[in-house]
């Protein structure tokens, strides 16, 4: 047996230099995604987006009456993806000005606007997307991983299980084999995804994304999106993407506005513990894609226990896990 | 250092068995790594940086990186069958003396969590724990553990720190041009987890080589514990290194006494110093250690041994340069 008591004398000499100090995020109870549209449909007529945007304004009363705060008073954001990654036109000024004027007439109000592209890369050219990227874990094989795999997927695809699998057939009289994909958490029976993370081809418009010369696909980059708005994505303890006020003029090309504008200055904060988003029913696929990534992901412990710690401070229910986080309404298709 | 290990599962169970191997080699470059270059380096994870310690020896403590998880834990044979589990373990690198490499990995057993495997997110919601979903004893798994036998269906901690150090191999500011030949040091350690106990340990080196460390402790001190056993497997290590340099220079036809004895003195002489970064409640611990085994006792005398040898080797030298000056 030894003593843990400490020795009688206490320690006089402290040299801690912890590199990294995650900071506390002033945070919305809820931030609710209030639409979204592919770029062309913000191109043309206004009245698809008049109408999705009606469309979304019961929910989003909905959404705020109900936002799970713990008994303080609910603060809830507004936000919106402009989706400026894979196509773009130098008309970020009326496309803004459209938006937030038709928004506003359907009694939406759009709190912040940030741009997909960002996820990728900021406007710095920091790579926004390889905090989620390499921190994308791949899930080991019923009794396959014992400690000695490489951690992260290079291959660009990240899935729920095992793939169906056909056997080379050797001798022509033998049975063609065949085995069914298979998830691995299934319950009774299995939903087998596959989502695509990026390919290698050159971004089709504006620059690549660095030496990478990674092309994210739209599920990876909403994923990004998501952990954004949850704080759970930082560099050096602070927001991955940080918020600027709108300076009153957007500038012409997307590629030099900033990453988060906040265009609402009476705005609750950004960052949220939770998050909603309200969308055409389209979008279902991808979502379904987001939930695969982010039930990939490992945030960084310090990071989880910020926000555990800030939202136990003001009794704040937080799902441990990520995905319970994020919530969805996906509006009917047609018109 | 400054991470923490120990009780984090969101539903409030807590571990009762935490298994950990530490793995020691040299950092492949011809000289130790400026502490910048270090910090650099081990900064495995964009976005976080690596912790650090000046003084009095240069250490860089990288963030944790996770592994994913589904494996059998070893039991002693005639315990029953060897449970499954599912999770993730974590490790990092640590790095002392800008030279002195260590892959340190770890991992909370939960048991009595679940009977089947859960969807991933349960797991990744839960870094660093693994859950078993059959029964075990928690001193069978300790035991188990301890006794390192090598299976691909068995957790493989010492692999998963092997990892995480050849995670360096790709820093550019590795040159891979180390002068000195020394073998990777094995540390396996084993937590059992008691509340309200006096901490009570054993370390143990079998004839593999392989350093083998127990405790029971309660909780609070986990993380100080998965520190005492870095700062151990760092000093054998440092031991082992240096002795064999000493039998190579006695025994290689092929390499002058030199070539063996300068680059361990220049890399290893200056580094011992289990006090350095040791927590405040493992001194104690530490004391024990040292009374029986009297690693430094016996690091001093291979130092003094080493350098009486050069001093040796030199006034020959100039004894035959003066002797071929005269002839």
């Amino acid at each position: 047996m030894f003593s843990a008591a400490p020795d009688a004398q206490a320690p006089v000499f402290h040299e801690r230099n912890q590199g990294t100090i995650v900071q506390n995020l002033g945070l919305s109870h809820l931030s609710v995604e209030v639409g979204h549209f592919y770029m062309d449909e913000l191109e043309n007529g206004e009245e698809p987006i008049r109408t999705q945007f009606e469309r979304v304004k019961p929910w989003l009363d909905a959404a705020k009456a109900s936002a799970i705060s713990g008994g303080e008073r609910p603060r809830v954001s507004t936000c919106f993806l402009v989706d400026d990654y894979f196509q773009h036109w130098p008309d970020a000024p009326q496309i803004m000005e459209k938006l937030l004027r038709l928004s506003r007439e359907a009694g939406v109000v759009i709190d912040y606007v940030a741009r997909e592209s960002a996820c990728a890369r900021r406007l710095d050219g920091f790579q926004t997307a390889e905090l989620v990227a390499t921190r994308l874990l791949e899930e080991p094989s019923p009794e396959g991983a014992n400690g000695g795999r490489p951690p992260t997927s290079m291959s660009g695809w990240m899935s729920n299980g095992r793939p169906p699998r056909e056997s080379h057939v050797l001798e022509t009289m033998q049975a063609h084999g065949w085995e069914p994909a298979h998830e691995y958490g299934e319950r009774n029976h299995s939903i087998y995804l596959d989502v695509e993370l990026w390919d290698s081809q050159a971004r089709p418009v504006g620059g690549d994304d660095g030496e990478l010369g990674r092309r994210y696909s739209c599920p990876f980059l909403a994923a990004v999106w998501q952990l954004i708005r949850l704080g759970l994505l930082r560099q050096d303890g602070q927001p991955a993407l940080k918020v600027t006020d709108f300076d009153g003029e957007w500038r012409k090309e997307w590629d030099q506005c900033p990453d988060i504008v906040k265009v609402n200055p009476n705005a609750q904060p950004f960052y949220a513990y939770r998050s909603l988003s309200i969308m055409p029913r389209t979008f279902l696929p991808i979502e379904h894609s987001v939930q695969n990534i982010i039930n990939h992901f490992l945030p960084d412990p310090a990071v989880v226990e910020s926000l555990e710690r800030q939202a136990g401070a003001k009794n704040v229910p937080l799902p441990p896990v990520i995905a319970d986080r994020l919530s969805h309404f996906f509006l009917a298709g047609g018109n | 250092m400054a991470r923490t290990v120990g009780p984090s599962d969101p539903s409030g169970q807590r571990p009762q068995v935490v298994l950990g191997a530490v793995t020691t080699g040299l950092l492949n470059t011809s000289e130790p790594l400026p502490l910048e270059a270090a910090r650099q380096a081990l900064a495995l994870l964009p976005g976080v940086s690596a912790d650090w310690h000046r003084h009095p020896i240069e250490q860089v403590v990288s963030p944790d990186v996770f592994f994913g998880l589904d494996c059998r834990l070893a039991v002693p044979p005639g315990s029953g069958s060897q449970p499954r589990v599912i999770g993730t373990a974590r490790a990092r690198a640590v790095l002392t003396a800008g030279h002195i490499l260590q892959g340190s990995a770890r991992v909370e057993v939960l048991l009595d969590a679940n009977r089947r495997r859960l969807p991933w997110a349960h797991y990744a919601a839960r870094t660093g724990v693994v859950e078993a979903i059959n029964k075990a004893d928690p001193a069978d798994l300790v035991t188990g553990f301890l006794r390192g036998a090598v299976d691909s269906t068995l957790l493989d901690l010492g692999k998963t720190g092997a990892y995480v150090m050849s995670l360096l191999d790709r820093a550019p500011q590795i040159d891979r041009r180390a002068r000195l030949k020394t073998e990777t040091g094995r540390l396996l350690w084993a937590v059992h987890v008691q509340d309200g106990v006096e901490p009570d340990s054993l370390v143990e080196l079998r004839d593999d080589g392989m350093l083998r460390v127990r405790i029971g402790t309660p909780a609070e001190l986990l993380p100080q514990f998965v520190e005492f056993c870095e700062i151990l497997a760092l000093h054998h290590w440092l031991l082992s290194a240096l002795r064999n340099a000493f039998d190579r220079s006695t025994r290689s036809r092929r390499r002058r006494p030199e070539d063996e004895l300068d680059p361990a003195l220049s890399y290893l002489g200056h580094v011992w110093n289990p006090g350095a970064h040791l927590p405040h409640e493992m001194r104690g611990l530490w004391q024990r250690l040292e009374n029986e085994a009297q690693l430094t006792w016996e690091w001093e005398s291979t130092l003094t041994r080493v350098r009486d040898k050069v001093s040796l080797l030199t006034r020959k030298a100039i004894e035959e340069t003066l002797h071929k000056e005269v002839v």
